[in-house]
């Protein structure tokens, strides 16, 4: 019982998506569905009629009247059924897109500690399988209409049957419902099956990814790696045909056992109305009837049942997606939205941090202050904790111990939309899009002419953009329009600065930004860094030294904790590690 | 529909059916079985009624009644749980079959030229080929399901035109001719569907690529930070609105079909019913034979009007398995271009040399060459470097070496000899190369670093570690060889940092120990500790045998013996460090703006 309540839950989760995404989609399925469960009562009542004219009075007008009604009804209820059927079509892919867009909206709006979290990635990964590998979501939409229609059916040739009497109805029934109780049976075990062989399902997607995705493509033919990706891969497919296998052989016991019930269910109607009309010397035509409803009754009833358990097993299927589904995401947390953002302090209040599930402490008791038109250059090897700083900053993570605040209050009580407006990031492995230049630059907030432009110029773009045919309305990138163009690794960099630079927020972070840059484009950044930043708070964070220079401050990290604090001279006189990695990069340059 | 279309249809099925028939060949007879089987029931179904009847019009006989319902029921009993346990094992099969075209896929696509992989029209172009796999309800899955349902069709309606006909031929004429005539209409609207749906394929693909982009985790800091969120949802949904335009445009040539579908159906119904109540009336048929052809026609109608519908289905999803053909059947890169350049054994030499000479290279597609008439010679067993901007056809030249792509004109030669003529794998095998970006698998490190699961060295193995410094990293966690690495499948794995990926990508390719070194842009992830010790672990490493260093950071190939300066696809500037210093050229210049910050 506890488990019906679940899955109607499920079932009530995905008919008010269906419901918000395309109202027009659902009234559609439900006229389609009472008009086209009308369409066998004509080969059940007319034939009734006919055949007891043709033994009877054989009159010919009545005749020609009966097939008349019966074709044209025929006719116009086809023609409606298949009008809305085509348009329901159409409006089919309005409701997935629907689902896409609320699956999208709340992948976006989780919060990012998840993204990292294996556990979640798991879930998420297990969630979307059968949205994704099954259609699962399809299905579901197309089977409630469907039951709906065999369900008026089912009532209507009932009705009929038990004008002929009840006793008729119960040998329908009881065959159906054996089916019934089996089916349950057959449930619990598929879905022991199925627990079984979930790992299966992550190492699939992992080979089946491989597919897609061709940046492996060169190591791959220099390092000859095929034959062993290839063994892995069949290896996998082969332990999931056991799986397969098996569930296979259920599911093959179960549908035989059903159709043997079904057709003792259709061999006794037959038994029992013929005998009896011979008994109570029925009319034909009564006779032709009765067993027609009796079938016609079977039929949609076994249909129904099987929606029904398709219905189920999908809403289990559907459990984890729902679970997901249903996490809270960040905008939904309460915040304040009354801070002032542009003029403050930030400040690391003995921070300390590890990474969700793990208990390395990436961050130990990391303190330093922000002030505002400051800018900053955070330090240190590979592993240091420069980008985990910087996370923290954007709140993507939450610290461990210790607090972040702004003008003395914690970051942590302002609402999250608010707060992010504060700063602009480029990361390392920052990701543009393959929209217009301006759809890049602006990230789809209201145009401003003037600071478009600006952007484009301080990051160095603008030479780019006015060298193309359609300036800034061209595609970044050829997928979506011949007429797109290819950004290089530097020019993409460049945009990712100018979109980081038109949101003109009051912090801007840079995340080894001229690691793919060649020398004369690095140079460039250097050179206009005060242009781009007047105005700015910046944190800078680089292995590369030479651009310690023109910060006003630095700080070195080594294994999470701040070893070294100041301006460039004051940290070259300590003679330190800022020192000895300054040389060391230098030494490479000067003779 | 002329010969040749027919001849190109039948050679796709064909292609599957050959697939079928060597890895499972049991389909052919579930085939058979499920067709004998279904007919069987069929026939039963169809015929008990009208015994019944005739039973009722004449003996009245109760023991008749049963027994005519028991045979009833042992028919559809036995056949019916026989074809359920043929349902579920053919569709295994089936299912079987497509994961093999799944393997032959991603197998082609680790082992087909390179080329075709980043040409844009691939690109765009490849969800067609995957398309025959990635679902199952079209494609091969679809295809061969249906084929089942189709046969099963077939022949339910032979034998109901069969029971049409012995009462009159012009029934089943019309018959005939009326589904004929709907399923040309029909056809003329798939054309059309198809046709149009090549417009709707952009909206496809940027759905898709929306979709990716707001469920993949590497957009999500981004996607926070800037507030994308509604922007990207309203491109999904303007997408859509595009989409619809075009999907009702579709949806309305079928519902114009749809219309003369149901006119001839209430035309032909009128015809038929009071065709057969004539006879009735004219003693030409009994009740029990016009209650069968009254079953029989509707029956009929509905059989063949699925089985139009599927062999129209089929005929359209056809497609698919055309591009999936297309695919597989491109030549693997080892093949040989030419009949007259193959066979030439690799040299056997201490050292090699790699001679570019008028060598011309435009990507396919592009409308620039990278290189024009680029002649130059890496030299044996020396060390050089090559520098340049961004674009300048850096990375285009390994590709070159590596025999990812070969030259458009002129020619590149080792040791004397065109490189298009040897082996490709054996080629290879002098090669040892450190892309920019490295990849890592699902498998353990010491599957990583050397390729295999099974025999290797050992030593080598020790060494390739030591040698790309990861001897700490190795330590940390316990010298095991097999921990394995990224978390794609296993939780316990490890995910490494991007320092930490480029050294394996350089131990990697230390464990190959090719005779001919590439190193392509290696270092930019790296701190200044690991870059510096790097560059001094390449200079001992590379004693003796050629190296090519890609780098944009200048004082990195101070340790080469030459440097080659590249721009707009040609050599400017050739020499060692300090002859281009003195020089003042372009060389000079870059260097010198590096080197800006440093004083």
């Amino acid at each position: 019982m506890k488990s019906l309540l679940k899955e109607m839950y499920i079932l009530k989760f995905f008919i008010k998506r269906v419901w918000k995404a395309s109202p027009s989609y659902v009234m559609a399925s439900t006229a389609e569905s009472f008009l086209g469960a009308m369409i066998p009562f004509i080969t059940i009542l007319f034939p009734k009629y006919m055949i007891d004219e043709m033994m009877g009075e054989k009159r010919i007008s009545l005749l020609a009247a009966y097939v008349l009604i019966a074709v044209l009804i025929g006719l116009i209820l086809s023609m409606i059924t298949s009008g809305l059927k085509r348009y329901m079509n159409v409006t089919t892919r309005d409701v997935m897109i629907g689902f896409e867009a609320d699956i999208g909206s709340h992948n976006m709006g989780v919060e990012y500690k998840n993204l990292e979290d294996p556990k979640y990635i798991e879930l998420k990964d297990r969630a979307m399988m059968p949205i994704r590998e099954r259609a699962t979501h399809y299905f579901m939409v197309h089977y409630l209409p469907d039951m709906l229609k065999y369900l008026i059916t089912a009532i209507g040739s009932l009705c009929i049957l038990i004008s002929f009497d009840i006793i008729s109805l119960i040998v329908v029934l009881i065959p159906t419902t054996v089916i019934v109780f089996l089916n349950k049976e057959y449930q619990k075990k598929d879905i022991l099956i199925q627990k079984e062989n979930s790992t299966m399902n992550r190492f699939f997607m992992y080979y089946y990814g491989l597919v897609e995705d061709f940046s492996a493509a060169k190591d791959i033919r220099i390092f000859q790696l095929h034959p062993l990706l290839m063994k892995r891969n069949n290896e996998c497919d082969d332990r999931i045909f056991t799986f397969k296998k098996r569930a296979s052989v259920l599911k093959g016991k179960f549908d035989g056992q059903s159709r043997i019930l079904e057709a003792f269910r259709s061999a006794f109607t037959y038994g029992y109305i013929g005998v009896k009309s011979i008994l109570y010397d029925a009319t034909i035509g009564s006779f032709t009837m009765y067993i027609r409803a009796a079938s016609t009754f079977s039929d949609s009833t076994a249909k129904i049942l099987n929606i029904f358990i398709q219905l189920r097993q999908d809403c289990r299927y559907l459990e984890e997606f729902v679970q997901l589904e249903e996490l809270p995401v960040e905008t939904g947390i309460e915040g304040r939205k009354d801070v002032d953002l542009d003029n403050g302090v930030l400040e690391f209040k003995h921070v300390s941090f590890c990474y969700p599930g793990t208990e390395r402490e990436v961050l130990k008791d990391v303190s330093f202050k922000l002030r505002q038109g400051e800018s900053l250059s955070i330090v240190g090897r590979n592993g240091a904790g420069k980008t985990t700083i910087i996370k923290l900053l954007s709140r993507l993570f939450q610290p461990t111990s210790g607090n972040i605040l702004i003008n003395g209050i914690d970051i942590n009580s302002i609402d999250i939309a608010h707060y992010r407006d504060l700063l602009s990031v480029v990361f390392q492995d920052f990701k543009t899009f393959e929209f217009s230049i301006e759809d890049n630059v602006t990230s789809g907030e209201k145009v401003i002419e003037k600071q478009l432009t600006l952007a484009l110029e301080k990051s160095g773009l603008e030479e780019k953009v006015q060298s193309l045919p359609q300036g800034i309305n061209t595609n970044v990138g050829k997928r979506f329009d011949n007429n797109g163009t290819e950004f290089s690794g530097g020019e993409l960099q460049k945009l990712a600065i100018a979109r980081a630079l038109y949101k003109n927020a009051s912090v801007i972070v840079l995340d080894e930004p001229t690691a793919a840059l060649d020398p004369y484009a690095e140079l460039e950044v250097y050179e206009r860094f005060h242009d781009m930043m007047e105005n700015h708070t910046v944190v800078y964070i680089s292995h590369r030294l030479s651009s310690c220079k023109f910060c006003q401050r630095i700080i070195f990290l080594e294994d999470g904790s701040i070893i070294e604090d100041g301006n460039h001279d004051e940290l070259v006189s300590l003679n330190g590690k800022y020192s000895e990695m300054f040389q060391m990069q230098a030494s490479q340059y000067v003779s | 529909m002329g010969n040749d279309k027919g001849e190109v249809k039948e050679s796709k099925i064909q292609y599957l059916l050959a697939e079928v028939w060597s890895s499972q060949r049991v389909l052919y007879l579930y085939f058979l079985l499920n067709m004998i089987l279904t007919l069987i029931v069929s026939i039963t179904v169809i015929l008990t009624p009208r015994y019944l009847i005739a039973e009722l019009t004449g003996n009245g006989k109760v023991e008749s009644i049963i027994l005519i319902s028991g045979i009833f029921f042992i028919v559809t009993a036995v056949g019916g749980y026989i074809l359920s346990y043929i349902k579920a094992d053919y569709e295994l099969s089936i299912s079987r079959v497509r994961y093999i075209f799944i393997e032959k896929i991603k197998e082609k696509i680790m082992r087909v030229r390179y080329e075709n992989l980043e040409t844009p029209k691939y690109l765009n172009e490849f969800w067609r080929v995957t398309s025959a796999t990635s679902d199952i309800e079209f494609g091969v899955q679809g295809i061969l399901e249906k084929l089942f349902l189709i046969s099963a069709n077939g022949i339910a309606s032979i034998f109901y035109l069969g029971i049409l006909g012995r009462l009159n031929i012009l029934i089943v004429l019309l018959l005939v001719l009326n589904i004929y005539l709907i399923y040309k209409l029909r056809s003329n609207v798939s054309k059309y569907e198809v046709e149009t749906s090549k417009k709707a394929s952009r909206f496809w693909r940027r759905q898709q690529y929306l979709s990716r982009v707001m469920e993949d985790l590497a957009y999500g800091k981004d996607i926070r930070i800037y507030g994308l969120s509604n922007f990207l949802l309203k491109k999904l949904v303007d997408n859509q609105k595009e989409r619809k335009v075009i999907d009702t445009d579709i949806q309305k040539h079928h519902v114009a079909v749809d219309f003369a579908e149901s006119i001839f159906a209430c035309v032909r119904d009128a015809v038929v019913y009071g065709y057969l109540i004539y006879c009735v009336l004219n003693n030409r048929l009994s009740i029990a034979d016009f209650t069968l052809c009254f079953s029989a026609v509707a029956t009929l109608t509905i059989t063949l009007e699925h089985l139009f519908e599927d062999v129209a289905f089929v005929s359209g999803d056809l497609f698919r398995i055309e591009e999936m053909k297309h695919f597989l059947e491109l030549p693997n890169e080892e093949e040989p271009v030419s009949a007259e350049m193959k066979n030439e054994k690799v040299p056997q030499a201490d050292q090699y040399e790699i001679t570019f000479e008028h060598v011309g290279f435009r990507y396919p597609g592009a409308e620039v060459n990278v290189y024009t008439d680029f002649n130059f010679t890496i030299k044996a067993g020396k060390k050089h470097a090559i520098v340049g901007i961004n674009g300048a056809g850096k990375t285009t030249l390994v590709k070159l070496v590596t025999r990812l792509y070969d030259p458009t004109e002129g020619r590149i030669l080792l040791n004397g000899t065109d490189i298009r003529c040897f082996d490709l794998i054996e080629y290879r095998k002098l090669l040892t190369v450190v892309f920019q970006d490295i990849n890592l698998f699902a498998m353990s490190l010491k599957e990583n670093i050397t390729g295999t699961d099974g025999d290797y060295d050992k030593d080598r193995f020790q060494s390739a570690l030591a040698d790309g410094d990861l001897t700490s990293f190795y330590d940390s966690y316990g010298n095991n060889q097999d921990m394995q690495l990224t978390r794609y499948l296993y939780d316990d794995g490890v995910e490494v940092s991007g320092g930490e990926r480029q050294k394996m990508g350089i131990a990697r390719a230390l464990y190959k120990d090719g005779d001919i070194i590439i190193f392509d842009e290696p270092t930019a992830a790296l701190d200044a500790h690991a870059e510096y010790s790097l560059y001094h672990k390449l200079a001992t490493l590379s004693e003796g045998k050629t190296l090519l260093f890609i780098s944009h950071r200048l004082a990195s190939t101070r340790f080469c013996d030459e440097i080659i300066l590249i721009d707009k696809g040609s050599v400017v500037e050739c020499g060692s460090h300090d002859e281009l210093l003195a020089k003042g050229g372009k060389y000079y210049q870059m260097f010198t703006a590096q080197k800006k910050y440093y004083d």
